[in-house]
Order: structure tokens, then C-alpha cells, then sequence
């Protein structure tokens, strides 16, 4: 047993030597030049992306106004049918069923 | 981002205010935090990969992922630890690249033995790049790292049979090559 202790405190202390290395300013030189260009290359990449997106948006603008178009159709008939006779008969009988619900819930 | 201290000040400034600087995205912090760290860093990639310039490498890996995760860093307390999961990271992308280097028996004994200080962690290093990756991983953890077997366990996500087998394993192995050495010098 303590000749195992001995190897592990042996061992630890092996660990511990000084290791020989690049000197540290090069080290720290030369990773913090990769940081910087990966910071420019983050800069320049959101760049394109907002450009790209632009570029997307104006390319499709007719189709988008088109759709744009439709929607607006389709909300104008909606509504001219919800403020007719079936649809006010209709929507005041969904807002009754959902008072009803909401009590049954709430007991 | 411009720094908020002067560099003789970094120099000076406590661990937890120049790292908490570096979240803030202050890259003079980050430089400083990079010399603090970067000798414990190089020297464990380099007890795994037994290779300078690769240790190097992989070391400049661990410091551009934490750069860029930095973040997402909840504490400057916890630096340290988070700094030892992407090393740990960084060496198990590179294990399962298939890049690692596992000498055999017979390429040890062609290793010719040394007999002064550097020569000694050399035979070290050699006999280190014997065991297979994981159990290498979990040598140096434990004695280059001085960690407790949970914390291995927390750290590379092996189970905890599997961290002490490693161990005990690998220690063995390394006592009876740096014996082969001692006898032979």
C-alpha cells in the first residue's frame, strides 16, 4: 500500500515537472490573432446575412404585395360576413359557448 | 471592444473581475485570462497527444471555444471548470477524429531511456502514449489535474466502475514501464 502511495506521489510529481513550451507572449499572439480574425469573420458574415436578407425582400416584393393583396381580400369578405345577419348569429352563439365553458371550468 | 483597464492594471486585477471582464466582451481581458491559463492548458493537451505542436493546437481550440462561448458562462467562479469541460471536449473531438496516437510496446522499447530531469517526464510522456485514449484521459485527469474519481466521472462522461478501472489500469501500466526505465538506468 504505501508503495502505491509512494508510485502516486511519484507519479504526481512527474506531472508537475516544468514542461518545455512555445514561450507564452507567441502563444498568446498568435490565439488571440485567431480571435480577432474570427471576429472579423463573425463582423463580415452578419454583413452578408442582413445583405442577403435585404436582397430577399426586394427580389420578392411582388409576390409579397400579391399575397399582401389577397389577405387583405380575404379579411374584407371575413368581416362583411361577420357583421352580416348569419354571421352575428353565428359569433354571439360561439361567445355564449365560451362564457358557458369558461364557468364549467371555473367550478 | 475596447478595454475598461489598462493592461497594467489586468495585470494586476483578481481572476474573477479580468474573466468577468472577458464575458463583457473585452478582448484585453481575454488575452490576459489567456496567459493566466494558457500553461496549464498546453500542458494537459500535451500529456494527451505527447506531440508539442499538436498540444498547441489543440490547446488554441480550447481557448477559440471558450472565446466564443463565453457568453454563455453563468459565473466568473465557475471559469475554471468550464474551462476543463471544453479541454476534455476538445480531446475527445480529437480522439474521435481518429488522430490519436496510441504507441505499442515495441515502439516504446525503441524509446531510448534518458537519465536526467527531462528525460524523466519524456519516459513519462512515452508511457503515457501506451494507454489507450480514455484511460490516458483519466491518468491525467487524476494526477495532472488532482481530481477526485466523481469529478472525473461529471467531467468525461464515463461511468464510475469504468473511471476507477482506468486508473488503477493505467497507473499499473505506467509503474511498470517507468520501472523497465529505472532498471535499465
Amino acid at each position: 500500500m504505501s508503495d502505491q502511495n509512494e508510485f502516486d506521489t511519484r507519479l504526481a510529481a512527474h506531472f508537475e515537472r516544468e514542461h518545455r513550451q512555445v514561450p507564452a507572449d507567441a502563444f498568446v499572439a498568435a490565439t488571440m490573432g485567431m480571435v480577432r480574425a474570427g471576429r472579423r469573420r463573425r463582423v463580415v458574415m452578419q454583413a452578408g446575412l442582413r445583405g442577403a436578407a435585404i436582397v430577399a425582400v426586394v427580389a420578392a416584393s411582388p409576390w409579397l404585395i400579391a399575397g399582401v393583396e389577397r389577405l387583405n381580400a380575404a379579411l374584407d369578405s371575413s368581416l362583411t360576413w361577420a357583421t352580416g345577419q348569419h354571421g352575428a348569429w353565428v359569433l354571439g352563439g360561439l361567445a355564449v359557448l365560451v362564457v358557458l365553458a369558461t364557468r364549467v371550468r371555473s367550478r | 471592444m475596447e478595454s475598461r483597464l489598462a493592461v497594467a492594471d489586468l495585470h494586476k486585477a483578481a481572476d474573477t473581475l479580468v474573466i468577468a471582464l472577458a464575458c463583457a466582451g473585452d478582448d484585453s481581458a481575454f488575452a490576459e485570462v489567456l496567459r493566466r491559463r494558457q500553461g496549464r492548458v498546453r500542458k494537459f493537451m500535451y500529456h494527451l497527444c505527447r506531440q508539442t505542436a499538436l498540444g498547441d493546437d489543440l490547446a488554441q481550440q480550447v481557448f477559440l471555444t471558450a472565446w466564443r462561448s463565453l457568453g454563455r458562462l453563468r459565473s466568473a467562479a465557475a471559469f475554471d471548470g468550464w474551462l476543463k469541460k471544453i479541454m476534455v471536449n476538445v480531446w475527445l473531438q480529437e480522439v474521435r477524429r481518429g488522430k490519436v496516437v496510441t504507441v505499442s510496446d515495441v515502439e516504446l522499447a525503441d524509446l531510448a531511456p534518458h537519465h536526467d530531469h527531462t528525460a524523466a517526464r519524456m519516459d513519462l510522456d512515452a508511457a503515457l502514449s501506451t494507454l489507450p485514449p480514455d484511460m490516458r484521459l483519466c491518468v491525467v485527469l487524476a494526477y495532472n489535474e488532482g481530481m477526485s474519481h466523481p469529478e472525473i466521472v461529471a467531467l468525461a462522461g464515463l461511468p464510475l466502475g469504468t473511471v476507477k478501472s482506468h486508473i488503477a489500469r493505467g497507473a499499473a501500466r505506467l509503474r511498470e514501464i517507468l520501472a523497465g526505465y529505472g532498471e535499465r538506468s
